[in-house]
């Protein structure tokens, strides 16, 4: 732990910690974790309430910025920006400005310009959500909904919420990442997160063909074999597996790869008794997990969905609101300038 | 015609106390220069030289003009980002004075290209830019481009700047032709297909960062089959931004097999490491990318043994637009040969 701060964090907090973007987990502070997932806690009833609303964004308006196309997780903000009364605007980029040459950066200039409060960024691109981050308007907040390889953090704090939900905290967890590590956002969000709430051990099983080099450097310990990974872990998480794979060489086919790495009943063994199942979803049955681990006892994927709504409203909430704590400092220091030394000129 | 003469007729140049340092002579001492009618003609302690203006150089270096082994123009390709005069003012502020210019702007494969380059960095007056030909025809690495017909317009070598030759067969017969009239070759080592797609260093900071990674091997498995080629056609070859452990390994064993090969290294391979890129800096985003700190010790290592022969910009004029991206989705390259050959020298102090 250097006293010097990670240049993401630099980017994602304010001056006094508080959470402005939220680009990353890694090297955020556990407390930060915590409060996130303390604050989820208080939205999962929300869902159940008649009127599932409450006005924390009203007046906000929410952009959500998808440069990739996805279904599943832009429903999911956009349902979290709406219970918690942001105006939404969905953008697919995919599709519009940015096929028509239109620079990213010009693309931003124009959302600026109809005063959005935050955009919700998912790009192909590692960096992308950093790099708008740091061109915005500084008043606005920045979510990343998963960038190329690089993180996907509101998924890893909804895996985290899961896992405390079930096992009750981190200390003494023994966590395995099964699958494409390589291609994975995911996974890496999820290692920096259990390794800063503090699990004794996380795992990234796979092929050599789909573990990034220096795995080791994520803070897991590196398995090829399934039964030697999985032995005594309480918690599976199984990475969807695309298609792709196949085709460039990185696989022979997907009955192999089930075969040696797809969950089922008798891998799941390997495991301990009470460990729980997971997987972020959409899953590939057949692929990376056999029906009967996905609809079994153990599998907590539905659980999953439920809770990444309530994560979701939980970080857009606190970085609209560091955001404000935020502005608001820069403004009483502007004023005391001004108050001090009436030296300032008005903008 | 005008800068030219106004030189020859301006008044004589004392440079006192500078620490004169001339590798030609195996110079390296605090001395005085005399400058007469644009010559340099005495070099001494305390020289007097009534009437001529006094440059007091104590606490500075004193250097002949610099050779830039390796700097990209944009010219005369798509000129939206600095032009020769630019780029030659700029290496002049620098200590450079003659400039090695890679073939990929244009492509430079025509003798007008070749004329058109060397007659606007004379006008500009500033530099001396030594074009490197084409290899093969428009560098698609197909056919061969005349090299002959090149050199005698004024390029100094063949290479074929990173583009990909088409294969071992074509490269081998290129090497031959220009070994027929012993024009040097610029090699810079990278297999295609190993680095498709990458955009930095194959190691735990891209895997942290997510970015697409080139493995060291990209570099290393190209250089293996060229060196081989080489001994066999016996054509003079250099080796131009080496990046890798590996690779050094592979130089020292050749140049010990007495192949006439050189090699050089650019400047940012030398002062930074793949830790650069954290928070996703695209000012960092070069190729070959910036490896190891493991790597960049051998490479420092390399350059005091003399393993590696040259330290060069690798200078890209490059806007700040093209950096204005996400890291993968930006431009490679630094721009900087101004300062850049000044803190190679240091470095290598």
């Amino acid at each position: 732990m250097t006293p010097t701060l990670a240049p993401s964090s630099r980017v994602q907090l304010t001056d006094d910690g508080k959470l402005r973007h939220f680009l990353t987990t890694e090297h955020l502070p556990r407390s930060l974790l915590e409060d996130i997932l303390d604050t989820a806690a208080s939205f999962v009833d929300v869902g159940g309430r008649a009127i599932k609303k409450v006005p924390l964004l009203r007046g906000k308006t929410v952009v959500n910025l998808f440069f990739e196309s996805s279904t599943r997780t832009r429903s999911t903000f956009e349902l979290a920006a709406q219970r918690l009364s942001a105006d939404v605007l969905n953008l697919d980029i995919a599709k519009s400005a940015t096929s028509k040459g239109e620079t990213l950066l010009d693309t931003l200039r124009n959302l600026e310009a109809m005063a959005a409060d935050m955009f919700v960024v998912r790009h192909q691109d590692s960096g992308a959500p950093f790099f708008i981050a740091n061109e915005v308007t500084p008043s606005v907040a920045v979510i990343n909904a998963g960038d190329g390889r690089h993180a996907h953090p509101t998924q890893a704090m909804l895996d985290m919420y899961t896992i405390r939900h079930y096992k009750g905290g981190f200390a003494g967890l023994k966590v395995a990442i099964v699958g494409d590590i390589l291609h994975s956002r995911v996974a890496r969000s999820q290692v920096h997160a259990l390794n800063i709430l503090g699990a004794e051990e996380v795992r990234l099983i796979g092929p050599k063909t789909l573990l990034p080099v220096d795995a080791e450097a994520l803070g897991a310990t590196v398995f090829t074999d399934m039964a030697q990974g999985l032995k005594d872990v309480d918690v599976v998480i199984m990475l969807r597996l695309q298609k792709e794979r196949m085709d460039s060489a990185l696989l022979p086919s997907e009955g192999e790869f089930f075969r040696l790495y797809g969950l089922n009943n008798d891998k799941l063994h390997f495991a301990k008794d009470d460990a729980i199942v997971m997987h972020p979803g959409p899953i590939n049955r057949g692929v990376e997990i056999a029906s009967e681990v996905a609809d079994g006892p153990r599998s907590v994927i539905l659980n999953q969905v439920t809770f990444g709504i309530a994560v979701r409203m939980a970080v857009m909430s606190m970085a609209i609101s560091g955001q404000d704590s935020d502005s608001n400092a820069l403004a009483a220091s502007t004023e005391s300038m001004e108050g001090a030394g009436g030296a300032r000129g008005q903008r | 015609m005008h800068v030219a003469s106004a030189n020859r007729n301006r008044a004589h140049i004392l440079i006192r106390k500078g620490r004169v340092i001339d590798p030609a002579s195996g110079r390296d001492d605090v001395a005085d220069l005399l400058i007469e009618n644009g010559r340099l003609t005495r070099i001494g302690a305390s020289l007097d030289a009534p009437g001529a203006d006094i440059v007091e150089a104590d606490g500075h270096w004193v250097l002949p003009g610099l050779v830039d082994a390796c700097v990209h123009l944009s010219l005369p390709g798509s000129g939206r980002t600095g032009d020769i005069a630019s780029e030659t003012r700029a290496a002049a502020a620098g200590g450079i004075t003659h400039l090695a210019a890679q073939p990929d702007c244009g492509p430079v494969d025509s003798t007008a290209v070749v004329r058109l380059i060397r007659e606007q960095a004379g006008q500009a007056g500033f530099a001396r830019i030594m074009p490197i030909a084409a290899m093969t025809q428009g560098l698609l690495g197909e056919q061969l481009a005349e090299m002959s017909t090149l050199a005698r317009a004024g390029c100094i070598a063949v290479g074929n700047a990173g583009g990909k030759v088409a294969n071992s067969l074509v490269l081998k017969r290129s090497l031959e032709y220009a070994a027929t009239f012993d024009l040097p070759v610029m090699f810079r080592p990278q297999d295609s297909a190993l680095s498709a797609g990458g955009c930095a260093h194959e190691g735990p900071v891209a895997t942290r960062l997510g970015l697409p990674g080139i493995p060291a091997v990209a570099e290393s498995v190209d250089l293996s089959r060229d060196l081989l080629l080489v001994e066999a056609t016996g054509v003079r070859a250099h080796f131009q931004q080496i990046s890798s452990r590996d690779s050094l390994r592979l130089l020292r064993a050749a140049k010990r097999r007495g192949l006439p090969v050189t090699a050089d290294v650019s400047i940012q391979h030398l002062l930074l490491d793949e830790s650069a890129l954290e928070g996703f800096n695209s000012h960092c985003h070069v190729i070959p990318p910036l490896r190891s700190a493991a790597d960049r010790e051998a490479l420092l290592e390399a350059v005091a043994d003399g393993t590696i022969d040259a330290i060069c910009s690798q200078h890209t004029p490059i806007g700040s637009s093209s950096k204005a991206a996400p890291f993968p989705a930006t431009k490679p390259g630094m721009a900087g040969s101004g300062c850049a050959a000044l803190a190679g020298l240091a470095t290598g102090q």
